[in-house]
């Protein structure tokens, strides 16, 4: 092949320049440490690398949440732990002041150490962290956890906890709201009573204080109310306690609490006392001229706009006839169905639910212009808006009293500061020499005893869980960290130059550049002309 | 007879003198560019005359070999230039100050030191310090590629000047060569300029060149056989404001006055290289970066919105809404658009980084063509709404659309995004609007919330369970459904707090009933809320009161009866981290279609590079292509020293023989005229 002399010098110079590049290359990624100094060397490996990186940066965030999880939950405990301590003091000079040997002056003395503690306790339960937030105020950070109003140290803050994140998909909570450890008092029960018939509600006698939460605590919400019906001969007012499902209680006697008659003077007030399981209630029940109200109509558990314009024209009719009187029963709720049929349209039924053959009133319709219908009732009328998206429906329809009550479940708690103050007071009381104070006294004290017991142990409780919280903290911690080194390693992988490759590519390539060199040297020295004289 | 030995050797002399000269006139330009060696062809003189002659001078080339020359120096231009600029965006995008991945996880680093502990105000500063060196993180990616795209038009003004002087400078060459030509003067150096000039040429834009008259005159062609040059005659080019993006220039070329867009017909070369690059990787880059912008701004803001802050006040959009994209109308169009047409966003999340043309096909029907795949959807394959309000809502795939041929108004909504076309007159069939969804999402990023205290990290609710609860129910999770301008948590109170009450079993299910606590003294069952069916974890959803969903609760395990749950507005509730939380989760939920906004950045990456190596790879094909293409022009038609050196050797010894014929004849005539005298 004939080649031109220009041919020689560009090929060697290509090829110098070429071996001078992958030189410089491979300078570039020894010197950088990196494999890749630019995306196109590899650009799966720089996509991976940005993940990984990511996760790095999420590990790291985690090891930052973990440190201040960590130093919360020391605090947290450390405050728990000298509380209890303050408990185990206020335990021991309770046992002592208790004492029927003890003077007046004695107990006053024993009093003084035992406000020290409350406040001692106090500030402790108002510490603050490194930051200046309330530690057991829940949510409300900026706000002490306990204020003092009108004598009482209240609860300022709320249920909430802060949940943080210290691994890919766990979470800790990284505070306790002081609702949940220091109310742990448990107050009386009672009953609140709301709605139009509220006042009603006079006194309510807990006698068995257990018994009385376990009926509450099954029975849900209760609903109080005062219907006027017929008995065949006369309008009397009656009464029914119903629980939250709407099943009547259980009078201590075994009567069913459901449309009780009671006497009605119309102008004293008629009060009535009602046992059931560990209370007596006293109710004021009103006369019956006083009821003037009628009872109504509602959907039961859905809206009520299915019905319009319930028209009462007899109260005593309309509520004998739902309610029923003695053996007469009533027809209970109102059932209506729609069934709809492609071909024949929509028929629908109000029926009744104490026996469902009994059917009120039923027809068809077939579009909006005839879906609103009018049923009559013994003493009241009400409208119907039946609907018309082509499938069958049913709904109940409830009876409403002309006058009712929600009755429900309270429970106070409080703090054991309150407790504590409680005790201060009482130990303040001239007792001595007095046997009823001091049976009032004594009672005070053992009822101090057990509710401190209460507070150390749900103190106790959270400082386990707190134990238990920062093992899943270490236990996370350990598998950041193992997951951070395998996350390095990968990186490292990927993006870490390879040096025992890099120097041997290295020698490659300077040894191809030093041929080029060598052999240029050569050829470059030939030509015809030098041996022409 | 003597004197014939006279003239042979004359002509000898001549000839080999001739010669001599071409030897010389080949080693001196050894080194020429695109120099073709010459070689002088002899013959015998016609008889009955004898002697030598010079036959012809032959430029020794081919025109193969040339040609394709050409066609290599254009491919490797291109890849030259593509990796040049290629290069830049790479190293834009690994280096680590200005990488945007790093960026995000510093932002949601800082967002999980807010989580943390947000009641400290240093927190929230480096909250709001991370997000804003985000937003110039996400602003100065864009300005590079701004940058990026103005250099590209001065490159690309600056290559067209060089191509209109090689253009006139080759029209000139075919004048002066035609004129050689028919004076039979030697004009093979004039040939070798004038390859040489096409050479020069064809780095920067693809050419085909036609010769009519056996290579006397060159026309040089656009690879649509648009010419560039033909005979005596050169065209122009300009460059000029894109259409119908004005940004996005286009390259025109002149011959009289009327220019034609000739962008799409360059093929290779440095300025076919630069639109290249421009279309395939720029514009796409910066549409992607636009879109992560665009779904990160509104998804943060989203879920910002549904927290409130140090002062109890539901948040407000944490970064500037990004309301709009760019849109714009070819200057051809036959009616003006107003300036109520607007391009805005109905779901960003469906968003692609595309940018989309939409042609007007007849009365009341038109079509989008994607760019990025080519997908086409018509007017008529999409679901016809009655009011352009209705279009955003349930879009198909397909898209959905609204005409109203009475106030020339069009509404679309489609991949996300919403045109609403109003233009002065009824738009006529070819009118065409380049769609720009994503392309400015990146540039008009920015933080909102300047104040550390505005940082909305609370949740606005709180749920107590009531002192007298006795079961295991607990709460799991509050979620905000509706934080928008219209959330009837906004005025940064609950109208209507409401208590979550169990009933008693019945076949050990647990129902529950819904109390309004407005008057905490007297609640009051809420219509149609009674009798609810408890399953643990699932979420209770409540609506606000034009029945909008406002807000969902979730509990946990197994209540009693009675067991009672408050839910209300959060007042005070400061340290409270959950809205913070729910922003750090974004991290890793997928947003943008289908990827995180770290992994979309990621695919970026993976693009980006897999392009520039794709470059890479061509370039190295295309440098060896070319090198081996001159290599074998070289080899016919370089000088070879050597060659010339014999040559030499072998003209002068014919030249010092033919003096030889001379000095015969001389010798001859001598010895005649002594013989004579």
């Amino acid at each position: 092949m004939r080649i031109s002399t220009t041919q020689l010098y560009t090929e060697a110079n290509r090829n110098m320049m070429e071996g001078q590049s992958r030189l410089a290359e491979i300078q570039d990624k020894i010197a950088s440490g990196k494999n890749f100094t630019s995306l196109a060397d590899d650009p799966v490996g720089a996509n991976q690398v940005v993940n990984l990186r990511r996760e790095m940066a999420q590990i790291e965030m985690f090891q930052s949440n973990i440190d201040a999880t960590r130093r919360r939950l020391d605090l947290e405990e450390t405050t728990l732990a000298n509380l209890n301590i303050a408990f185990d003091r206020a335990r021991e000079l309770t046992i002592q002041g208790a004492s029927n040997t003890l003077t007046d002056v004695d107990r006053r003395a024993i009093s003084y150490e035992l406000e020290e503690l409350m406040d001692y306790a106090a500030n402790l339960m108002n510490t603050r962290d490194a930051k200046g937030e309330y530690l057991f105020s829940g949510s409300k950070g900026t706000t002490p956890a306990y204020g003092f109003e009108n004598g009482q140290y209240v609860y300022q803050g709320d249920a909430g906890n802060r949940e943080i994140q210290i691994a890919s998909s766990v979470y800790v909570d990284s505070t306790d709201s002081g609702r949940t450890l220091f109310e742990s008092i448990t107050g009386d029960s009672g009953l609140t009573a709301s709605g139009d018939l509220a006042g009603s509600l006079v006194i309510v006698d807990i006698t068995d204080q257990d018994a009385f939460d376990k009926l509450m605590r099954a029975s849900g919400d209760l609903n109080l109310s005062v219907s006027i019906i017929n008995d065949g001969t006369n309008d009397v007012p009656v009464y029914s306690l119903l629980n939250s499902t709407g099943s009547p209680l259980t009078a201590l006697g075994g009567e069913s609490l459901s449309n009780v008659p009671y006497s009605a003077a119309s102008a004293s007030p008629n009060q009535i006392s009602v046992a059931i399981n560990g209370a007596v209630l006293t109710l004021e029940l009103p006369a019956q001229a006083s009821v003037t109200a009628d009872p109504s109509l509602r959907v039961k558990g859905g809206a009520d706009s299915l019905i319009t314009d319930v028209t009462v024209t007899d109260a005593v009719g309309f509520a004998t006839q739902m309610l029923g009187y003695g053996t007469t029963a009533g027809t209970g709720d109102l059932i209506v169905d729609v069934t709809y049929s492609a071909t024949t349209g929509y028929s629908w039924a109000v029926s009744e639910s104490n026996n469902p053959s009994s059917v009120i009133d039923s027809g068809t319709y077939t579009n909006s212009s005839n879906n609103s219908v009018k049923v009559a009732l013994n003493g009241a009328t009400f409208d119907l808006k039946l609907p018309l998206d082509g499938v069958d429906f049913r709904a109940t329809l409830a009876y409403v009293p002309p006058t009712e009550a929600l009755l429900r479940f309270s429970q106070e708690k409080t703090s054991i500061l309150n407790a504590l103050q409680d005790t201060v007071t009482a130990m303040r009381e001239p007792a001595q020499g007095d046997a009823a104070a001091l049976d009032e006294f004594n009672a005070q004290m053992e009822l101090f005893l057990n509710q401190i017991g209460q507070a150390q142990t749900r103190v106790g409780d959270t400082i386990s869980t707190i134990g238990s919280r920062q093992n899943a903290v270490n236990r996370a911690e350990s598998s950041n960290f193992d997951f951070k080194l395998m996350t390095q390693t990968t990186l490292s992988a990927i993006e870490d130059v390879d040096y025992a490759k890099a120097s041997t590519d290295l020698a490659r390539q300077q040894l191809a550049l030093e041929a080029a060199y060598a052999s240029f040297a050569k050829i470059q020295g030939l030509s015809l002309f030098n041996y022409l004289n | 007879m003597s004197s014939g030995l006279l003239s042979i050797g004359t002509q000898a002399l001549n000839a080999n003198s001739s010669a001599l000269a071409y030897t010389g006139q080949n080693i001196s330009n050894v080194n020429t560019d695109g120099y073709s060696r010459q070689r002088i062809n002899f013959a015998t003189q016609e008889p009955p005359i004898l002697g030598v002659k010079i036959q012809d001078i032959q430029r020794i080339t081919d025109k193969y070999l040339v040609e394709q020359v050409w066609r290599d120096q254009s491919a490797l231009s291109s890849s030259e230039q593509q990796a040049k600029k290629i290069e830049l965006l790479d190293k834009l995008m690994i280096s680590d100050t200005t990488n945007l991945s790093a960026a995000m996880d510093n932002y949601f680093t800082s967002l999980q030191g807010a989580v943390d502990d947000p009641l400290f105000i240093a927190n929230r500063q480096l909250m709001l310090a991370e997000a804003s060196a985000l937003v110039s993180t996400f602003q100065n990616f864009d300005s590079r590629l701004e940058e990026q795209l103005t250099a590209l038009t001065t490159e690309a003004r600056s290559i067209s000047s060089s191509i209109n002087s090689i253009t006139t400078n080759l029209a000139a060459l075919n004048v002066r060569i035609g004129s050689l030509a028919s004076s039979g003067q030697n004009y093979n150096s004039l040939l070798d300029e004038r390859d040489q000039l096409i050479n020069d040429l064809s780095r920067y834009v693809s050419v085909d060149v036609l010769s009519s008259d056996g290579g006397i005159t060159k026309t040089v062609v656009l690879s649509n056989g648009e010419p560039l040059v033909s005979s005596g005659q050169a065209a122009r080019l300009a460059i000029a404001d894109g259409n119908p993006d004005p940004s996005q220039i286009q390259v025109q070329l002149f011959r009289g006055t009327s220019g034609s867009d000739i962008t799409d017909l360059l093929g290779q070369g440095e300025l076919g290289g630069l639109f290249t690059y421009r279309d395939e990787i720029l514009q796409p880059a910066r549409n992607e970066i636009g879109r992560i912008a665009l779904v990160f701004t509104e998804t943060m803001n989203e879920q910002h919105r549904k927290g409130i802050d140090l002062n109890g006040l539901m948040g407000q959009d944490l970064f500037t809404p990004i309301k709009e994209g760019l849109y714009s109308a070819k200057t051809t169009n036959q009616t003006t658009t107003l300036s109520t047409t607007r391009l805005s966003y109905y779901d960003v999340s469906e968003l692609t980084a595309s940018d989309y043309e939409l042609e007007i096909t007849g009365l009341d029907t038109f079509r989008i063509k994607r760019l990025s795949d080519g997908v086409i959807f018509d007017s008529t394959d999409m679901s016809a709404r009655n009011s352009a309000s209705d279009v955003p809502t349930d879009v198909p795939s397909q898209g959905s659309v609204f005409i109203d041929s009475n106030s020339n108004t069009l509404s679309v909504a489609l991949d996300g995004f919403v045109f609403k076309l109003d233009s002065a007159g009824t738009p006529k069939k070819g009118d065409l609007f380049l769609l720009q969804p994503t392309i400015n999402g990146s540039r008009n990023i920015d933080l909102a919330v300047t104040n550390p205290a505005s940082l909305a990290l609370a949740s606005p609710l709180r749920v107590t369970p009531a002192d007298s609860n006795d079961g295991n129910a607990e709460l799991q999770m509050i979620e905000i459904l509706n934080g928008g301008t219209t959330s009837a948590l906004r005025p940064g109170q609950l109208d209507q707090p409401v208590e979550i009450v169990f009933n008693s079993p019945i076949d050990g299910v647990y129902t529950y009933n819904i109390y309004d606590m407005s008057d905490s003294a007297n609640p009051l069952l809420i219509d149609g809320l009674e009798n609810l069916t408890y399953t643990s974890g699932e979420p209770i959803v409540f609506t606000d009161s034009v029945g909008q969903e406002l807000y969902q609760i979730t509990l946990r395990n197994l209540p009693k009866a009675g067991d009672r749950f408050l839910i209300e507005f959060n007042t005070d509730g400061v340290s409270d981290n959950s809205n913070v939380l729910a922003m750090a989760n974004l991290q890793n939920v997928e947003t943008v279609k289908g990827f995180s906004y770290q992994n979309a950045y990621g695919q970026l990456l993976a693009k980006v590079g897999t392009q520039a190596n794709v470059v890479k790879v061509s370039l190295m094909a295309n440098q060896s292509v070319l090198a081996s293409s001159e290599s074998a022009l070289e080899s016919v038609r370089g000088v070879n020293l050597d060659e010339e050196a014999a040559k030499l050797i072998q003209y002068q010894q014919a030249y010092t023989a033919s003096t030889r014929l001379i000095t015969a004849y001389q010798d001859i005539f001598d010895s005649l005229i002594s013989a004579v005298r």
